[in-house]
């Protein structure tokens, strides 16, 4: 089951993946279990489709908001991954179902090993929804000047999707950043500078180059 | 005996847990430190948590390696600055073979990958039946991850996952055995392998495998789904043996099994045993007594308990039975489709942290099996003879 949906998502059959989860319960399941698979892309296509089905199948997926959320903070050995994206796409597409754990990602800004997916979902709800993460623009500030490229690039990336007010002068650093990370837009992974990236955020049009498929 | 380790930081507390005629895991834990720095730290922090009255561990971080969700278990030291070599202290769990058989090779190996990779100290085994590497550091997971794949190996269960199947030593060691409880190990590990790496689950889903009703795993008392050995035909009694146990100096047949027998089902009228097995529970206290006398009968397979949960602190639930009788055999199709249905049962109404058996408590065991599709029976009790489960409804019963 898993495999047949890896290969779906690869090949971006998603009106095919909505069909099988809504025919069989166990392709949620698979669902489930794709979200720790060791391609980036995969997971986040992966979040992708269950963004989809909290639109044509909101029943079928409330019952994994709080399963996705409890991941997170499993002490037993748990990973939850994926859940920071799943939980963005379901919450941008129906915040109904994920309005008791929106926020549960936020609390991993220190979680070195989930932070860049912690970033992107916020990015996502924030772009949506800008009022849910006010309180925690000054973190995603702190967090541009990281040494890892791509934290600091998607912290960057996140500030212009909630469309920060502010950032100027913490941003400013990153303009002459000509590192690259890949970030996951309009269902590719797409490499992008982070000096375009802070570009954008700062409302800068014209300057960066044009995203690239990686 | 061999001396004990002397280490050169004074630990008054943990030399306590030396003393003593058994075997001590701070004996152990020394005898590490005089070769790994993370042992020796470990050493010096426990001690500090009995000076402290407090654990000084810390859930710090989610750690895994790449394409698995489970089994391994993130570990930070709160003293961090005092014990720098146990700042990430890491667990793993790999996946042990069926009944615990090793060769003296693949021991070796194991520990020298584990020397290599982390603080050389294990746990053979984890309560949970793994193979249990104590002690690695962030950085270190995915080197050793690939290094046990490629030798063969695999890490086992943790988290909301399915986790690692174990048995007991079944047919291999044990006359008891009334299926191969290897055999359906395995068969369930590689069938369940996407559940037991990727976490699906509502809470942790646990299979233990016992050969006979001896249940030497204790799935009875802790696992969500347990399998053990049955037979459903008469104990077979090899009436020339018995005077082989009469002469035993200290033994007495009537005090020793015909009194013990809980349902009083054995007859000695001084030539012959004889035993009413309609009555007989499967206590197996007779067979463990007179194991050359009696055996299990000839048409085996197992009963099949479900909902067993054995939690620290306080709720621990006993399993019951589910299904009185299945043959077990290959490829076990009939068992792995009652867990699908299983499965898919809890997978939908299961709450998050609710093992199987609480939700069966939770819904009512009729609502259980109705929904994955199981007749109701009147061994589905959870003593037995004593509270009977009734069903019965009223429709049917008032035609």
């Amino acid at each position: 089951m898993r495999e047949e949906l890896k290969r779906l998502l690869l090949e971006r059959r998603f009106d095919e993946i909505e069909m099988k989860a809504l025919k069989d319960k166990k392709s949620l399941r698979g669902m489930m279990a794709v979200l720790y698979d060791a391609d980036d892309l995969l997971v986040h296509r992966a979040a992708t489709a269950w963004g989809r089905l909290a639109l044509s199948s909101p029943a079928s997926v409330r019952r994994f908001m709080s399963r996705l959320a409890w991941q997170l903070n499993d002490e037993s050995g748990n990973i939850g991954r994926g859940s920071p994206l799943v939980i963005a796409e379901v919450a941008r597409a129906n915040m109904e179902l994920a309005k008791e754990v929106v926020l549960v990602s936020t609390h991993f800004l220190e979680d070195r090993g989930l932070l860049k997916r912690v970033l992107w979902g916020i990015g996502r709800v924030g772009e949506v929804h800008p009022a849910l993460v006010q309180d925690i623009i000054e973190d995603l500030k702190m967090l541009l000047a990281d040494a890892e490229a791509d934290i600091r690039g998607m912290a960057a990336w996140a500030l212009g999707k909630i469309g920060a007010k502010g950032i100027e002068s913490s941003i400013a650093p990153l303009l002459d950043d000509e590192r690259s990370i890949t970030i996951y837009e309009n269902e590719i992974m797409n490499s992008v500078s982070i000096r375009s990236i802070a570009q954008k955020a700062l409302g800068i049009t014209g300057c960066g180059p044009a995203p690239s498929a990686a | 005996m061999e001396d004990k380790p002397k280490l050169d930081v004074p630990t008054p507390k943990l030399d306590e847990l030396e003393k003593g005629p058994w075997p001590s895991f701070v004996t152990e834990i020394k005898r590490a430190a005089t070769k790994s720095a993370m042992a020796r730290d470990l050493v010096r922090q426990v001690e500090q948590s009995y000076n402290d009255r407090v654990g000084h561990w810390k859930h710090g971080g989610l750690v895994g390696v790449r394409g698995y969700g489970s089994g391994i278990i993130g570990r930070y030291s709160g003293k961090a600055e005092q014990f720098p070599e146990v700042a990430q202290f890491h667990t793993v769990r790999v996946n042990q073979p069926a009944g615990w058989f090793y060769t003296t090779k693949a021991l070796r190996e194991l520990c020298d990958m584990w020397d290599r990779h982390g603080s050389g100290l294990t746990n053979m085994h984890g309560s949970t039946g793994d193979i249990i590497f104590l002690g690695t550091k962030t950085e270190e997971l995915e080197p050793f991850f690939t290094e046990l794949t490629q030798k063969g190996w695999d890490l086992g269960g943790s988290g909301s996952a399915t986790r690692t199947p174990s048995c007991c030593v079944g047919p291999a060691r044990c006359e008891m055995a009334c299926y191969d409880t290897l055999a359906l190990t395995q068969d369930l590990t590689m069938e369940f392998q996407d559940t037991i790496h990727r976490p699906a689950w509502p809470y942790k889903f646990k299979f233990k495998m016992s050969g006979c009703p001896n249940d030497c795993v204790s799935g009875i008392a802790r696992a969500d789904f347990t399998i053990i050995g049955m037979w459903r035909d008469a104990i077979r009694i090899d009436q020339s043996a018995i005077p082989e146990y009469l002469g035993f100096e200290g033994f007495d047949l009537r005090r020793d099994v015909l009194d013990k027998c809980p349902t009083k089902c054995i007859e000695w009228d001084g030539k012959k045993l004889s035993i009413n097995d309609k009555e007989c529970n499967h206590c197996m206290h007779c067979l463990n007594v007179m194991p050359k006398a009696l055996r299990i009968g000839k048409d085996t397979g197992a009963t099949i308990l479900l909902g067993a949960k054995a939690p620290i602190v306080e709720g621990a639930l006993m399993s019951s039975v589910l299904v009185p009788f299945m043959k077990m055999e290959p490829p076990f199709t009939e068992v792995k489709d009652l867990v699908q249905r299983i499965w898919d049962f809890w997978e939908e109404f299961g709450n998050n942290r609710e093992r199987v058996g609480e939700l069966v408590t939770r819904v009512g065991l009729a609502n259980f099996i109705e929904a994955i599709g199981l007749e109701p029976n009147p061994y589905m009790v959870m003593h037995p003879r004593e509270n009977p489960y009734v069903f019965y409804d009223v429709d049917e019963a008032a035609e």
